[in-house]
């Protein structure tokens, strides 16, 4: 299959060059990538496809819109991977597409809220409807609960220390944010997640 | 500064590493939503969404799409909000409306205000205005109004009145005020309607007043019938002689009025008595005599050309307003409050509707009884309902898939099977088949003991993703090994290990050492 991928004129990914990729060996699987191995371009995939996904059902995207959010995230990685400077990680870079992408969905959720809000459907009952997701257990449908219902911002932070073992300082990287403001938004986040579960605990032991 | 800032910061433990109930909750969601995916298939439409497609194009698609979509939400609200506009708006009259040569309206008497019903009073002499109803709603000024082809009316001085026709009837909309109506002959399913408040009389060729103020709304008919409804409950339906009235509070419009039980019958063709002139300084109008307002003051002659038509029970049906969109809404809003009782009442009354209101009540409505109330077989009976109602609705697969996972839980094996096996031959290739045969893997090898089926569906399910797919491929193992299949047993094991995400690695591997000699 070939990919056409487009190295931006200009861009500093420019400096990557055959002759200055096969000075080391073996040669970053990103170079590989901006050099136009099209094997690369599937390991790339096959490696952080699952990170992507994991990490976008975890910031609440669901089930039905989990493919298309990751399709989207990749096919920015391969327009722009190309301008990626390599000074952060991979994955850092890839969170922040993650983060975007979710951001965007959510966005247009409440565009679709609005809009059957308008025609007098009923968004909440249509949702669940289309997530039947009995397989998981009731603990796993308590978390996913409250991760729904915590902020945006602290849902960030928490998903990426507490699910995705990011380090503080990578988050403040990733979040373009200082260290102090992840640490105190991780800390409401934790407050926020135990109080949800508990009242999600209760209420299931109510009912 | 800030590297100071960073040695400063302690970051905690993370909740995962805890050995409590929260650490469990996260460390069992973290495995629940590890994915493994990144097949070839995926990356293929993403090489091709990426060689295929130019990204101005999608810009500049996706320009006109949010233009259109946003273009398209402020005519709706706009719509809406004249839809539901209620006491305190005012709605201007549309000059292209007026039919040319007519009279114009005044709309300084329309602005008026500080109504009082005993002071209500028609125009002395009312100039005749002309208007032929559109879409969108246009006041009526007081007096003398024709609307074209539909009726004539007479409006009291104060009255504050607006006034639209559409597809399916006229609508009118007294805010304030009086208004008399002589309703010409209407085609079935082209109903005529006056809402005041909560209130709401549909009629079918009828004479009749309407009068509205601060603390009461009266209804006289001089002919035909109307019927008067309240949301979508028809509270009473009124014959020519007869008058209604109900006591209305401004500050709490919401709540039913004092006089509730005398003004609402419970039967839905009980009749209402005239109300004594004593009591409601109104006064009767015979049947053939012209209509009187509220103040007792002339009104327009009947006209002999009007045929009063019963209000027939079609007739009746056909004018039942849709639920409102409130009601619809607050549905979801109950169940998701957690008020249990209320939502399911709630979704009872709009699982009588037709088309996608009713589908979802009903569904929602087994959802409530199946994991609220713990009613597997009223859960079950409002599925079978829904199926049965809307064999072809858009929430058929969730139904079918949750009736399957009722089945067992009321130990209804034998069906359970049974449908699982209709739902595979339809949806071979279901999102949720690996969790159909893992379902029906477990009923075969647990409550049936046969091991040759459970093996069977294991392995049809141990194509599937995630955590279906995983117990699939362990549970084929393991029924291999329990008919003496060794060598596949072990091959099976091995490669449910070669997985790296295999959540039953520690078994597995007991059970491998076990196979080997």
């Amino acid at each position: 299959m070939a990919v056409n991928i487009r190295l931006g004129a200009g861009s500093k990914s420019e400096q990557v060059t055959p002759q200055t990729a096969t000075r080391g060996t073996p040669r970053p699987l990103i170079t590989r990538c901006v050099l136009g191995e099209d094997q690369a371009w599937r390991d790339l995939h096959r490696n952080y496809y699952p990170v992507a996904s994991r990490f976008l059902r975890r910031m609440g995207i669901s089930a039905s819109d989990l493919d298309d959010a990751c399709q989207e995230v990749f096919v920015q990685v391969f327009r722009y991977l190309a301008r990626f400077e390599q000074r952060a990680n991979f994955q850092t870079w890839l969170y922040k597409l993650c983060l975007s992408q979710a951001s965007r969905i959510r966005r247009r959720r409440r565009v679709y809220e609005v809009l059957d809000w308008l025609t007098g459907r009923d968004s909440s009952i249509r949702r669940d409807a289309l997530e039947l997701e009995w397989s998981d257990s009731m603990v796993v449908e308590r978390v996913k609960q409250a991760l729904d219902q915590m902020k945006p911002a602290h849902k960030e932070v928490f998903v990426l220390f507490e699910f995705e073992g990011v380090e503080g300082e990578e988050i403040a990287r990733i979040l373009r944010c200082p260290h102090a403001t992840v640490r105190r938004r991780l800390h409401y986040a934790r407050q926020e997640f135990e109080t949800l579960l508990r009242a999600e605990t209760a209420e299931d032991g109510k009912s | 500064m800030t590297s100071k800032r960073r040695k400063d910061i302690d970051w905690p433990v993370p909740l995962r590493t805890r050995d409590n109930a929260l650490g469990t909750a996260v460390r069992e969601y973290a495995q629940s939503t590890e994915e493994t995916r990144g097949e070839a298939a995926v990356y293929a439409r993403v090489a091709a969404r990426v060689a295929g497609r130019d990204r101005r194009v999608s810009v500049m698609a996706a320009g006109f799409v949010i233009t259109g979509v946003l273009a398209t939400a402020v005519v709706l609200l706009v719509v809406r909000h004249r839809m539901t506009a209620g006491s305190s708006s005012r709605v201007t009259v549309a000059s292209s409306s007026i039919l040319p040569g007519s009279a114009p309206p005044r709309p300084t008497s329309i602005a008026a205000s500080l109504p009082s019903a005993r002071s209500s009073q028609t125009a002395p002499a009312p100039t005749t205005a002309s208007i032929r109803l559109a879409a969108l709603p246009v006041s009526l000024p007081t007096g003398k109004v024709t609307l074209v082809n539909q009726a004539t009316a007479v409006l009291s001085t104060d009255a504050v009145v607006s006034a639209r026709a559409q597809t399916g009837g006229t609508e009118i909309v007294l805010n304030k005020g009086s208004i008399e109506l002589h309703v010409l002959p209407r085609a079935p399913g082209n109903d005529f309607a006056v809402s005041a408040g909560l209130y709401r009389f549909t009629v079918v060729g009828t004479a009749f007043t309407v009068s509205q103020t601060r603390s009461r709304l009266e209804l006289v008919v001089s002919e035909g019938t109307v019927a008067v409804w309240r949301g979508s409950k028809r509270l009473a339906t009124v014959g020519a002689g007869a008058q209604w009235a109900v006591d209305v509070n401004p500050a709490a419009s919401a709540r039913l009025p004092a006089s509730r039980a005398q003004a609402e019958p419970s039967s839905d063709t009980a009749m209402v008595a005239p109300l004594s002139p004593e009591t409601h300084a109104l006064v009767p109008p015979p049947v053939s005599a012209p209509v009187a307002n509220v103040a007792g003051a002339t009104a327009g002659p009947s006209t002999s050309s009007l045929v009063p038509a019963p209000a027939s029970a079609s007739s009746a049906r056909a004018a039942t307003p849709a639920a409102p969109v409130a009601l619809r809404r607050d549905c979801g809003q109950l169940a998701a409050s957690k008020r249990a009782q209320e939502a399911l009442t709630c979704y009872q009354e709009q699982a009588a509707q037709n088309g996608l209101s009713g589908e979802t009540a009903l569904y929602e409505l087994a959802r409530l009884w199946r994991d609220s109330f713990g009613e597997l077989d009223r859960a079950l009976a409002a599925l079978q309902a829904q199926r049965s109602r809307f064999p072809n609705g858009v929430l058929r697969t969730e139904a079918d898939l949750s009736i399957i996972e009722l089945l067992p839980r009321l130990h209804r094996h034998a069906d359970a099977l049974a449908e699982s096996e209709r739902f595979l031959a339809a949806h071979p290739k279901a999102e949720r088949s690996g969790e159909i045969h893992l379902l029906r893997g477990n009923i075969f090898r647990e409550v049936l003991r046969d091991l040759d089926h459970a093996e069977r569906e294991y392995a049809l399910g141990a194509g599937a993703r995630g955590r279906a797919g995983d117990d699939n491929r362990f549970m084929h193992a393991v029924c291999l090994e329990a008919l003496g299949r060794m060598e596949q047993a072990r091959k099976a094991y091995e490669a449910y290990l070669l997985q790296s995400d295999a959540m039953h690695t520690a078994e597995a591997k007991k059970r491998l050492e076990q196979l080997h000699p």
